[in-house]
């Protein structure tokens, strides 16, 4: 490193240590806060145990990853796999797992050989249960649930993502 | 033909008694015992109310595992590595299958005199031993039956402080502890 460059280096340090960045160069990423995904996981929770359904949920941030998950006693043990998997898949499909929901993209794909293959590739697991967090249009996270049946596994999925989106406890951050 | 059925029945009825029977003289199946969800999220929101009240570097994932090695709770602050999601699970899952802390784990690599010892590192890298601290098994009576991993804390070794243990252990106290 020559002379010259250390302080242009220092100065390059100083405008990032004091935020003077372009709004260009560093953009806002949202994601999902641990007190929402509480409040998902407890409503999810609440409504599978008044009817008797045992589920494992996950709550994955807007990279997929954990932020919260609880399997319920007595829930199957392959259902902490499913759940996890179905959240994952809504971060490629930015819609719910669910084939028989005509809103995803997942039963369009599941109904032609290629959309098959894609759906591989893409890890894309189609089954209800799994439904995105979607904040101003970002995918922000995104609640997996697996247990019950599929379509029991749907609601409870939207039990939790009802008890944020009408709080709206995402934007509070 | 009705007394062929009758017959047939009775010699179900005698073999069906005969499992019963096995049952309950307790020889088919043994109970091991294993953490209850209850309790995993007891364990984490005490970990997790450690982490409030001291001031570290990092912020905590709490990773809780039954006996089996099955995920039954996780949760992680905001903000907090990724990198401390993933030690946090393998650190569980170290302190389960070697039925120790994790602190602990990497004296597998070492003789009790100290010496290197390339037959245990060997054993660390196919049992997937992973070393850091922060990795607890949940002993009850002597009995493995689950372990918290808790990853994302800066340790201080200097001073032997390891916030991710200790964190680990406050939860783990707050439940079995006598």
């Amino acid at each position: 490193m020559t002379r010259r460059s250390i302080p242009i280096l220092a100065l390059a340090l100083s405008l990032f240590s004091s935020g003077h960045v372009s709004a260009q160069a560093v953009l806002d990423q949202p994601s999902i806060t641990l007190d929402a995904a509480v409040k998902m996981v407890n409503a999810c929770e609440a409504l599978a145990k008044s009817k008797g359904w045992k589920v494992s949920i996950w709550v994955v941030d807007d990279n997929a990853l954990v932020v919260h998950m609880k399997h319920m006693e007595e829930a199957p043990i392959e259902s902490i796999q499913t759940a996890q998997m179905k959240a994952k898949s809504t971060k490629a499909l930015l819609s719910s797992t669910d084939p028989n929901d005509p809103k995803s993209s997942i039963g369009k794909m599941m109904r032609e050989p290629r959309g098959q293959v894609m759906a591989v590739l893409l890890e894309s697991f189609p089954d209800g249960g799994g439904l995105p967090v979607m904040v101003g249009g970002k995918f922000v996270g995104a609640i997996g649930v697996a247990g019950a049946d599929g379509a029991f596994d749907a609601q409870c999925a939207q039990a939790g993502l009802d008890a944020i989106t009408k709080t709206d406890a995402t934007s509070k951050k | 033909m009705s007394k062929q059925i009758a017959s047939r029945a009775a010699l179900f009825v005698a073999v069906l008694s005969l499992f019963a029977a096995r049952e309950a003289s307790a020889q088919v199946i043994f109970n091991k015992k294993t953490i209850s969800t209850e309790a995993a999220e007891k364990i984490t929101s005490t970990c997790l109310d450690w982490y409030k009240s001291h001031s570290v570097r990092g912020k905590p994932t709490v990773w809780v595992l039954n006996a089996n090695g099955d995920t039954i709770y996780v949760k992680r602050v905001d903000g907090a590595n990724r990198v401390g999601v993933e030690t946090a699970r393998m650190k569980a899952q170290s302190a389960l299958y070697l039925f120790r802390p994790t602190k602990a784990v990497s004296n597998f690599a070492k003789t009790p005199s100290g010496a290197p010892n390339p037959g245990g590192e060997a054993m660390l890298v196919l049992l997937n031993g992973y070393t850091s601290a922060g990795g607890l098994p949940i002993v009850v009576d002597g009995e493995v039956v689950g372990a918290v991993g808790v990853g994302g804390m800066a340790p201080d070794q200097a001073q032997g402080i390891y916030p991710d243990e200790q964190c680990a252990q406050a939860g783990i106290d707050a439940v079995f502890k006598k």
